[in-house]
This record gives C-alpha cells, structure tokens and sequence, in this order.
C-alpha cells in the first residue's frame, strides 16, 4: 500500500470509519514510514481543533425575531384558505367552528391584491355555480356569510347580497363579495339565469339552471389553463374528506363548486360571462405566493372533479360529492391535473425538490395509478 | 436530538409545538449558517429565513428522512443558494497538495492552530467543502449525514471532506510559517 492509499485511511480513521482491518493495515503502515506518521499526526491536530472550534450561539432569540413574519405568513395563509373553499361543512359542530373562524378572518383583511384574487376567483366560482346542474339547496344558514370586501370602489349592493355566490357554494370557507359591476354584466349578459334563480338558491331553495353549455365550457377552461397554471402546494383543501358526510339535502354538492381558477387567470375566452373576471384578474395579480390557486378540474364527461390537495390529488364525484380517490402522498408540488377526454383518466405531475418532475396517470375504471413516462 | 412528538404535533398544525421545535433547532440552524457565510450578521439573517422555511414547509417534512438532516439541507441551501459570495476561494488540486505536504512534513509544529486562523481558513474552501466540513465538525454528522443533507453521493462527500482537510492543513501551514493572514 502506497502512501497516497494511506493518506484516505488516515482520513477516514479521524471519522471513525474504518474496519478492524484497515486500521491495522493503516498502523502498519505508520510504524514503517515516518512521513505518513507525521502527516497523520497533523491531521489529527487540525481534526481536534476543528472538533473544538467554538460553538456559537445567536446573540438574540432568532424564533422572536421572527415571530411578526410568522404572524402575517399565517394571516396570508388564513386568507387563502377563505378563498379556496371546498366542500361545505358537514356537521353543526363543524359548521359553528367554521363560523366563529370565519367572524374572525373577515375582519382582517389587510392586502388588497389578495382581495383582488378573491373577487376574480369569487367571480369564475360563481359563475360556474349559478350554472351548475344539480346545484340546489345546502345553501340553508351558510348563505349570509359574506365577507366584508369591496373592490375597485363598486359598493356592495343588493346584487351581491342575492348573488352571494361563495357562501352558497362554499360552506363555511370561501369569502369575498364580488363587484357588483361584474355582477350586472353578468345579469345582462345571461338573461337565463336571474338574479332571483341565484337567490332562490342561496337562500336554500332548488333551482335548475342545468345549462350544460356552460358547465361544458368552465371545464374545458380549466383545461386549457392546465399547462401553466401554478397550483399552489401550500393551498390545502379542507375538509374534503368530510364531504360524503353531507346529508342535509345539499346532496349534489361537491367539490365541483369552487373552480377557483387560481391567480386570477381561470379566466377563457369561450365564456362570455367570464369576461369581467379577465379585467379583474388582469388589475390583480396575485403573488406565486399568495397560496390562492386551488383549481378542481372536472372531467369531461363531468363525472369527476379533481384537485390538488398540498401533497395528494383528491378526485370526488361530481354527483355526489364524495371522495371517490386520493392519491399517496408524494412529497413535491402537484401541478398539471389534465383529464383524458374521454374522462378516463387523470394525469397529473409532481415537482420533486431537486428539480425533477414525475408524471402519474390515474385510471378512473380502477383507480389504479401508474408512473407516466415523459 | 427534537422529540418526534414535538415534530408530529407541529406537522399535525400545533403552533405552539411549532415554534417550540423552532426555538429547539435555532441555535443549530445559527451555527451551520456561521461557519458557512463567516459574518455574524449575514448568519442571524440566512438563520432566519431557514427557521421562515421551515416554519412554512414542515408539512412537507416526511419521516424517512432523519429531521437533523432535513434542517440543514434548508439552511445550506440558503446560506449556499442566497448568500453566495463571489470572493474568491483557493482551487483544490490535490497532486500539488500532496506535493507540498511532504515538503512540510519536517516543519512540524505541535502547538494548535489559533481559531482566527482555522475560521479564515475554512472561509477560504470552495462553498461545497466547506459546507461538508461545517456539517462533519460543527454538527457532528456522519458521512451519510452528510450527503442526505446535501444531497450528494457518498463518496462525494468523502472526498470533499478529505481534501478540505488537506487545503486548510496546507493553508494552516503558510499562516504559521509566514504569518499571512487573510
């Protein structure tokens, strides 16, 4: 053994890495050759001083330094949430937690860009809604929460009170009124769907707009929206697993109601109704950070809704509002949801933290998942 | 060593147990960022953001890796990716390290090294050794340690760790001999 192959055992020794072997060939060694016994015995030294180099400490608590910036990260993430409703609360208990939550965060809305997404986002949901089949009922006592947001100067009126999109879809989570000038857009533009019908439905009544175009349409938007469309990993979509639970009445709700559009662009050509939103999404866009961008992308054939919750991907049927799949969870950000068009399966990718991408098809015969190749 | 209760109750979304983790790994995220970046202040504020990061992501923490080695791969990241500084550091070109080694060998001197001169030695190793180095010495970690947290092969980090010990030995030795510093 030359002195070069000794020098790695040396250096390993000082890790404790060697075998019993290797540490008697290393010693061998050492007795023979004066200069690798010196050389080791340096090494040695600077293993110990580095060893012993001081251990520093912070000269002042760093956690209550940043304790404020905690503080407005939760706020941000709390007003995230609010958008991003999902499934409605299923049982009272839930739903007056929900309540007491929701009194809370309305009063504090402090950025107005969020607020900006907020009524983009409010606006697509409500849209979406209104012409929704099989939307009726459930809206029951969650139909006054709206929270106390105006945007661009539009005063909140008796529109957004019949409107009241987010609070009949969402249950106990969405927020943000939405500006009464896109509300009288849309009413003009869609004679079909009156503002009594919306707050027929609001206030718990059924209606059956069931205009299939339009449904038609919102899906084929979030498709298009797919490719670039950051969906934000630190959005998570609560209670989805309650969901089945829901029973009293609002039986055809689920997840399908909140196409969120994320950052403001779920925003497509295709619908006129739309339109509106396209200016408010363009007047507000909202940070990558701003964590308002769960999308639920509906299949085709409309049997399916799926979206990404933070690390899994939940498919629910749109009919009955249960979970029907959820992917394990995979640790990267989940992005991409494309549905097949004939909706039998799903396809979506995970971006792995040293840069990767892996892609995943769901096959929605068996719910089986397969790894997809690029 | 954090309790895995401590971690489970603050992925579970306990703030209280959050911060509680956070000021338990404080000092430890503190003192990779120190030896790394060589500046008090850039350490308080690359220290920081990590505690930030991890305040943010520790729900994407998962088990199977040790929770050690997850922390420091955030803050040498931030301390590698944010804090880069372009001065420059020595190459490491290990024949003329063994070359000058032998040299040096009769030279010997037994006393330690001053501290100033072993924290501007290590300043002056390539970003990647130094981070191994950091880890080995100031968090005890083993090799594997090591390359979880960097994420790097094995033998990658055996071999940084091997020659940044010749390059601080060889630098350690010109300060001794000719007293330039820096």
């Amino acid at each position: 053994m030359n002195c070069q192959e000794v020098m790695e055992l040396m250096q390993r020794q000082l890790d404790d890495d060697l075998g019993d072997e290797e540490f008697v060939v290393l010693n061998d060694h050492i007795r023979q050759c004066p200069d690798c016994a010196a050389a080791f015995e340096r090494l040695k030294r600077l293993s110990s001083d580095l060893a012993s180099l001081p251990k520093v400490t912070p000269r002042y608590s760093l956690v209550d330094a940043i304790l404020p910036e905690l503080e407005r990260i939760d706020l941000e993430a709390r007003q995230a949430e609010h958008v991003i409703a999902t499934a409605p609360a299923s049982d009272p208990a839930e739903e007056k937690l929900g309540e007491s939550r929701r009194l809370k965060r309305s009063r504090k809305w402090p950025s107005w860009s969020a607020v900006g997404s907020v009524v983009a986002a409010g606006v697509v949901a409500g849209l979406f809604l209104l012409n929704a089949p099989g939307f009726g009922g459930g809206a029951n006592d969650k139909a006054d929460f709206s929270a106390d947001l105006d945007h661009g100067g539009a005063a909140n009126s008796s529109a957004a009170e019949m409107y009241n999109v987010e609070g009949a879809a969402n249950g106990d989570q969405a927020g943000g009124d939405i500006s009464t000038d896109v509300l009288r857009k849309f009413a003009t533009d869609n004679p079909d769907s009156q503002g009594e019908e919306a707050s027929g439905a609001s206030s718990g009544g059924s209606s059956e707009p069931a205009e299939r175009d339009t449904r038609f349409v919102a899906s084929e938007t979030t498709n298009e929206d797919l490719g670039d469309e950051p969906v934000s990993p630190n959005v998570a979509i609560e209670d989805v697993p309650e969901a089945p639970s829901i029973t009293d009445g609002a039986g055809t709700q689920g997840f399908e109601g909140t196409p969120a559009g994320g950052e403001g662009e779920a925003s497509g050509e295709p619908v006129e109704p739309i339109e509106p939103s396209e200016d408010q999404a363009g007047d507000n866009k909202a940070g990558p950070d701003m964590g308002i961008a769960a999308a639920v992308f509906l299949s085709p054939d409309g049997l399916y809704s799926a979206a990404v919750d933070e690390y899994s991907v939940i498919i629910a049927s749109t009919e009955s509002g249960e979970v029907v799949h959820q992917t394990d969870r995979k640790n990267g950000h989940h992005s991409g949801l494309v549905w097949s068009e004939d909706g039998a399966q799903l396809t979506y990718e995970v971006q792995l933290d040293h840069g990767a991408a892996e892609k995943y098809v769901i096959s929605t015969s068996d719910w089986t998942e397969k790894k997809a190749s690029h | 060593m954090v309790e895995p209760g401590l971690i489970k109750a603050a992925q579970a979304g306990d703030r209280d147990a959050l911060i509680t983790l956070l000021r338990e790994i404080e000092t430890h995220v503190y003192r990779t960022a120190y030896y790394i970046l060589n500046n008090e202040q850039d350490a308080m504020d690359a220290a920081q953001e990590a505690l930030i990061r991890i305040y943010t992501k520790i729900g994407s923490y998962e088990e199977k890796a040790q929770f050690k080695t997850w922390i420091q791969r955030i803050v040498t990241n931030i301390c590698i990716d944010k804090f880069r500084r372009n001065k420059p550091t020595v190459s490491i070109d290990e024949h003329e390290l063994v070359f000058r080694e032998k040299q040096n060998v009769e030279e010997e001197v037994l006393s330690a090294y001053a501290l100033q001169d072993i924290r501007s030695a290590i300043d002056k190793l390539p970003e990647h050794h130094r981070t191994v180095v950091v880890l080995r010495y100031l968090q005890d970690f083993s090799y594997n340690e090591i390359a979880d947290s960097l994420d790097l092969p094995l033998n990658t980090v055996k071999s940084y760790l091997f020659r940044a010990r010749q390059q601080l030995q060889t630098l350690l030795q010109d300060y001794q001999k000719g007293g330039v510093r820096g």
